[in-house]
């Protein structure tokens, strides 16, 4: 435990004044900075001889829709270092509400960030900047929309089903057969309709 | 001089397939028969677990995460639990006995777990008989998994503040029984293996992983410990019981499947180590947290009492309120670094619940690690990668 407050003094002197918030937690220290700031963090993460945080172990999106502050989006990516491997980062990065979003891919750095950055695109509508290879992943094929969004409802909009007359696979809007039942939360924004 | 040019051909490796181990479209790019390019196409499972659990409770959210490795059930139980029990600071309070219940079945799902990988990665490589014999043993675990919750396989055991209800009498001595003599069972499935010719050149020097190229590529668990890099969760943030427990980590040298393999079959060795010793340490006690804010109460209280009534309904309606913070829990899943990030803000719905999949990181690094092989080695890697796509595709 000695380590994680070595570790988290030494990356807060040197980023004295240019980190927004940072935060320990059992064995994670949370970093938030700004969207320019992330590359260099990032390299200094991989390349500093005391902090080895060479390897992306994850990475993710939350959609923070209505909240008071601007941000939309809260991209997370997690680092691990095979030095202290008991101690991970996670480095915080928001996005603004605007029309599109895109941030730079740290794929050619991070070859584990390929599959993810694609994930993040395909679920959110995030686009990578230099990603090689960037189409979706999860959703299905001719899919539109991104779906982990929360103005996105959870039912979807459209429905696939097999049309005998046609004899083919169809997409028809979505019919659903009773209403959508909301238990209640009022934090949620997911009901349709 | 006349010349020719020679292309590349695209071969698909179908969604269905006898060795893709669930839906995995892969799409091959060879010369003749060595692999130029793989490109996995995934999501053919997306069910959409994420955006699920935001509109459900945190008690409603725990089924799915029996659904996501569909091979090792608890496992998955297990790290949506802890999760849960730090963001509600419950982390110092539960009891001992559903810890030490915890880490018996989450030893025992390691061994479900192994004996499918192992024997099907050999059933994919053309050994038939060793899938039979490691069945059957899963058999006499999913019994244990059935007397103890119900189900065979979706157990839905381990819940936050505990697990959801006493071993039954007796039940301890079978496992007992079943870990006694489960060694020699592995020995025989061992024998077929481990020091067969065609088994090893069908493995040795097949997909070597590089230390640096599995740390580059977000590998964990078995996967990395083949390279050299001695990392197991449960030593380095130990969760649970497993602080107090002697067992040791098998570490690879060459990075290759057979390497991995034999990994995978130390490990099984080494859960029966801990599984004995949690039977000779096991205490009486309670199953699971006395909030009753976080477990309902039992159905027996809950017929005199009001305030069991009370806390009974709004438990299974409106589930608990959580605290307003986030918390990123990770265990050792038997196939590598499983991790579950929740949000939560205030309200009894995760606001945003991330899980990480060890497969999802593996099948990344198939691309690497079939480049030059040919395609009976691609699907010895994807046997060796222990891919399940339940939670690849989550």
């Amino acid at each position: 435990m000695f380590e994680q407050y070595y570790i988290s003094n030494y990356i807060r002197r040197i980023f004295f004044g240019k980190t927004k918030a940072f935060f320990i937690s059992s064995g994670i220290i949370f970093i938030t900075q700004s969207v320019t700031q992330a590359e260099f963090k990032f390299n200094f993460f991989v390349n500093d001889i005391s902090l080895r945080y060479s390897s992306l172990v994850d990475m993710w999106c939350t959609d923070y829709l209505n909240q008071v502050s601007n941000n939309r989006f809260e991209i997370c990516y997690k680092f691990r270092s095979f030095l202290h491997s008991s101690l991970d980062i996670i480095s915080l990065i928001y996005l603004k509400s605007s029309k599109n979003f895109s941030l730079n891919s740290i794929s050619v750095q991070f070859p584990s960030a390929n599959w993810l950055e694609r994930e993040i695109w395909d679920l959110f509508g995030i686009f990578f900047v230099g990603h090689p290879d960037l189409r979706r992943i999860l959703t299905d094929y001719g899919f539109s929309g991104y779906p982990f969004r929360k103005d996105f409802p959870i039912c979807g909009y459209v429905e696939v089903r097999y049309d005998d007359e046609f004899s083919c696979l169809v997409s028809d809007s979505i019919s659903l057969s009773q209403n959508f039942r909301n238990f209640g939360s009022s934090y949620n924004t997911n009901t349709w309709a | 001089m006349e010349f020719t040019t020679l292309n590349n051909f695209t071969m698909n490796f179908g969604p269905q397939h006898p060795a893709a181990h669930g839906v995995l479209r892969l799409v091959l790019e060879l010369r003749g028969e060595v692999i130029d390019r793989v490109d996995p196409h995934v999501g053919l499972l997306h069910r959409g677990t994420e955006k699920l659990i935001e509109n459900k409770t945190y008690f409603q959210a725990l089924p799915y995460f029996d659904r996501l490795d569909y091979v090792s059930m608890m496992s998955q139980e297990h790290c949506y639990s802890l999760a849960v029990e730090n963001l509600m600071n419950l982390k110092g309070l539960i009891p001992i006995r559903s810890q030490y219940i915890r880490v018996i079945f989450s030893e025992l799902t390691r061994l479900l777990n192994h004996l499918l990988a192992i024997t099907t990665h050999a059933l994919d490589v053309g050994a038939l008989t060793p899938f039979l014999w490691a069945f059957e043993e899963r058999e006499k675990l999913m019994e244990f998994y059935e007397r103890v919750s119900g189900a065979r396989m979706h157990a839905a055991y381990i819940r936050p503040g505990g697990v959801s209800q006493d071993l039954p009498i007796g039940f301890l001595e079978d496992v007992y029984q079943f870990v006694s003599k489960f060694d020699i069972r592995l020995n025989e499935i061992e024998e077929l293996l481990t020091n067969n010719r065609i088994w090893k050149q069908r493995l040795v020097n097949i997909g070597v992983v590089t230390f640096d190229q599995a740390l580059k590529f977000g590998f964990t668990g078995v996967m990395i410990r083949g390279s050299g890099f001695p990392v197991d969760i449960r030593k380095i943030r130990p969760y649970d019981i497993y602080s107090d427990l002697q067992f040791d980590i098998p570490v690879g040298v060459n990075g290759d499947c057979y390497d991995r393999y034999l990994i995978r079959v130390e490990e099984m060795r080494q859960s029966l180590k801990i599984l004995k010793e949690c039977l000779n340490q096991i205490p009486d006690g309670l199953i699971c947290v006395r909030d009753q804010k976080v477990t309902p109460p039992t159905r027996a209280f809950m017929k005199f009492s009001m305030e069991s009534v009370i806390h009974h309904f709004k438990f299974y309606s409106n589930g608990f309120q959580v605290p307003d913070s986030e918390n990123y829990t990770i265990i050792e899943a038997p196939k590598g670094e499983f991790g579950v990030y929740l949000k939560s803000d205030g309200s009894s719905h995760p606001y945003r619940c991330r899980i990480r999949a060890p497969g999802f990181f593996h099948l990344q690094g198939l691309g690497m690690m079939s480049i030059g092989h040919m395609i009976a080695d691609v699907v010895a890697i994807i046997g060796t990668q222990d891919i399940v796509f339940g939670e690849v595709d989550r």
